[in-house]
């Protein structure tokens, strides 16, 4: 079976490097970026099968950058990767498949991945 | 029997009015209910194509079934009598008929909710049903002759009547859509090929009408959806936005979540990927990836203390173009990258006693505000000796400060923009109040902003 896409927005550059080899293992194909407008090229260019957003990056904010993928591909699933608490509900009610408080264990973020594109 | 040119010419001309009349009320709809309408009234209207009784079924390809939509006519002799001396009785002109709402009408009458009930399974049909030709071989069926009627569904048998009957298959550009069909019961007038030629048209006409119909809902659910999310997020943008502005402990938290939890969440997942490795190379990797998450941590503790000590530490005679030239280095990238001239205008040996690293912390978050509120354009630093102090000025192009946030602006935690964390003129502020200098800001939205600074020589 092909591997599933994923396409992973995060500043961090560390903390980058940390999710694509991690979710790597897992079997899946990671694409990086940095900022939201490189993510916005990214998918109009190719078709990813899931999307990993941290809010709250620089340039482009998470908020806009995820209503542009949305306005683009409506039904893309993304998941939202944050160090912010607080505005889960928020984003629940209109946009994110799920909202992950980032930690430093990535099990929670690896079985969301796997139950949103049925891998496991 | 044989026409005269001159009739069938003022044939032609009837049947080419009619056909304009007709697509004209189809194609200014995009309404289901009313293309149905205009469709079934062309057929059956006395002065289009005068049929005693039409009826429009949709075929849905994954139940493989065909169900009654919608139907139009009477259901006996008596009936008939009744709706055509009602009409008889009412002189409009066919744009008026097409335009005139049959809800009401057909709700009382029998014919019209007969159809509705049809449901009509095709597995359970023989090859040798007209109805089930029509959706197989996509062919029109006009049928003359009664015995034919064996061949068609006991769902429709049951209303028909020694007539004509014509059978045609509803199309979109991609797929049949249905069927409609068509009797001349009652009056008996015989179908005949112009007829039937534009039964043929009007199908088209109304296939078409209703696969845009189609498109249109489907684009404007989508515009409704989209502009749905896009309230959604302006929404949350201003929640957070004013979240972050709200109080100070708010806009502590979230300068701490994105300072110290990234770089947490980094050291964490490495330690824990070096507690599950065996290669010594990905090991040392990690390990100095965490070394310099460190590092990061301990600067951002740095920047705390900056503000929270602000006393001069070390003063010496500082060399205030030097600094500049300094600060200026470390903008090198980010200015080429944005197109942005500096202009300096300070005379070589103006200095004046102070900690060089709290000057060079002034210059660096104006310089740096600067930058991030411009795209191209000039920052002008200029200094000049004002009896016992020194005004630096730094004047950028920027897009400015709303005139509301001026006053705030020196305040902790307070930002302009999304992810900024309002420390840099807090800083700023606190160390030239330390000096007892002063602070001025003046800005024009679209302009640019003017920071002027008086230190003590």
């Amino acid at each position: 079976m092909k591997n599933k896409k994923i396409l992973l927005i995060e500043d961090e550059e560390n903390e980058r490097l940390l999710y694509k080899e991690e979710l790597e293992k897992e079997g899946f194909s990671v694409t990086c970026c940095e900022n939201g407008s490189k993510a916005i090229n990214f998918i109009e260019k190719e078709d990813f099968d899931l999307v990993i957003l941290d809010i709250q990056m620089p340039q482009m904010d998470g908020i806009e950058t995820l209503g542009k993928m949305l306005t683009k591909k409506r039904n893309l699933p993304i998941i939202i990767y944050t160090a912010y608490p607080q505005y889960k509900d928020q984003f629940l009610t209109w946009a994110a498949d799920a909202y992950i408080i980032k930690s430093a264990d990535l099990s929670q973020l690896k079985d969301k991945v796997h139950s949103i594109l049925n891998t496991k | 029997m044989i026409k005269t040119f001159e009739e069938k010419s003022r044939l032609l001309n009837y049947e080419l009015y009619l056909l304009h009349t007709i697509s004209k009320a189809i194609k200014e709809t995009f309404n289901e209910k009313r293309i149905l309408n205009i469709t079934l009234t062309a057929l059956t209207a006395n002065g289009a194509l005068g049929l005693s009784r039409a009826a429009i079924f949709y075929y849905d390809k994954e139940k493989n079934i065909i169900y009654g939509k919608k139907g139009i006519g009477p259901f006996d002799e008596k009936e008939a009598a009744q709706i055509w001396s009602e009409l008889s009785k009412n002189q409009i002109t066919l744009e008026e008929y097409l335009q005139h709402n049959l809800e009401e009408e057909l709700a009382s009458q029998k014919f019209p909710q007969l159809i509705k009930q049809v449901i009509i399974n095709l597995d359970e049909l023989p090859e040798t049903d007209y109805f089930k030709k029509v959706i197989v071989e996509k062919k029109f069926f006009h049928i003359t002759d009664i015995n034919e009627f064996v061949n068609l569904p006991d769902k429709i048998k049951g209303f028909l009547i020694s007539s004509e009957i014509v059978i045609m298959p509803l199309f979109s550009s991609r797929d049949i859509l249905g069927i409609i069909m068509a009797d001349n019961a009652f009056h008996y007038n015989p179908i005949d090929e112009s007829t039937e030629i534009l039964i043929s048209l009007l199908s088209i006409q109304t296939g078409i009408a209703l696969e845009n119909a189609n498109y249109y809902n489907v684009v404007k659910q989508q515009y409704e959806e989209l502009k749905e999310l896009h309230n959604a997020m302006k929404i949350l943008q201003e929640e957070m936005a004013k979240q972050e502005r709200l109080s100070t402990i708010g806009k502590m938290a979230s300068y701490f979540i994105h300072e110290i939890k990234n770089p947490l969440v980094t050291i964490g997942g490495f330690a824990k990927r070096i507690s599950e490795a065996n290669d010594l190379s990905v090991i040392h990797r990690d390990a100095n990836i965490i070394f310099k998450e460190i590092r990061k941590m301990e600067q951002i503790l740095n920047k705390l203390t900056t503000f929270t000590f602000l006393a001069p530490l070390k003063t010496e005679r500082v060399n205030l173009k030097e600094v500049i030239e300094e600060v200026i280095e470390v903008f090198q990238f980010e200015l080429a990258k944005k197109q942005i001239d500096i202009d300096i205008n300070i005379l070589q040996d103006i200095s004046l006693k102070a900690d060089k690293v709290q000057i060079s912390e002034i210059l660096f978050n104006l310089i740096s505000n600067s930058i991030e509120n411009m795209n191209k354009g000039t920052i002008k630093i200029s200094a000049e000796i004002k009896e016992a102090f020194i005004k630096i000025s730094v004047q950028d192009t920027g897009k400015g400060i709303p005139q509301e946030a001026i006053p705030h602006i020196t305040e902790p935690f307070y930002s302009t923009k999304i992810g900024g964390f309002g420390l840099g003129l807090f800083i700023v502020s606190n160390i030239v109040e330390n000096y007892r200098g002063r602070l001025e800001i003046t800005s024009e939205e679209k302009k640019g902003t003017t920071v002027n600074i008086y230190l003590p020589i």
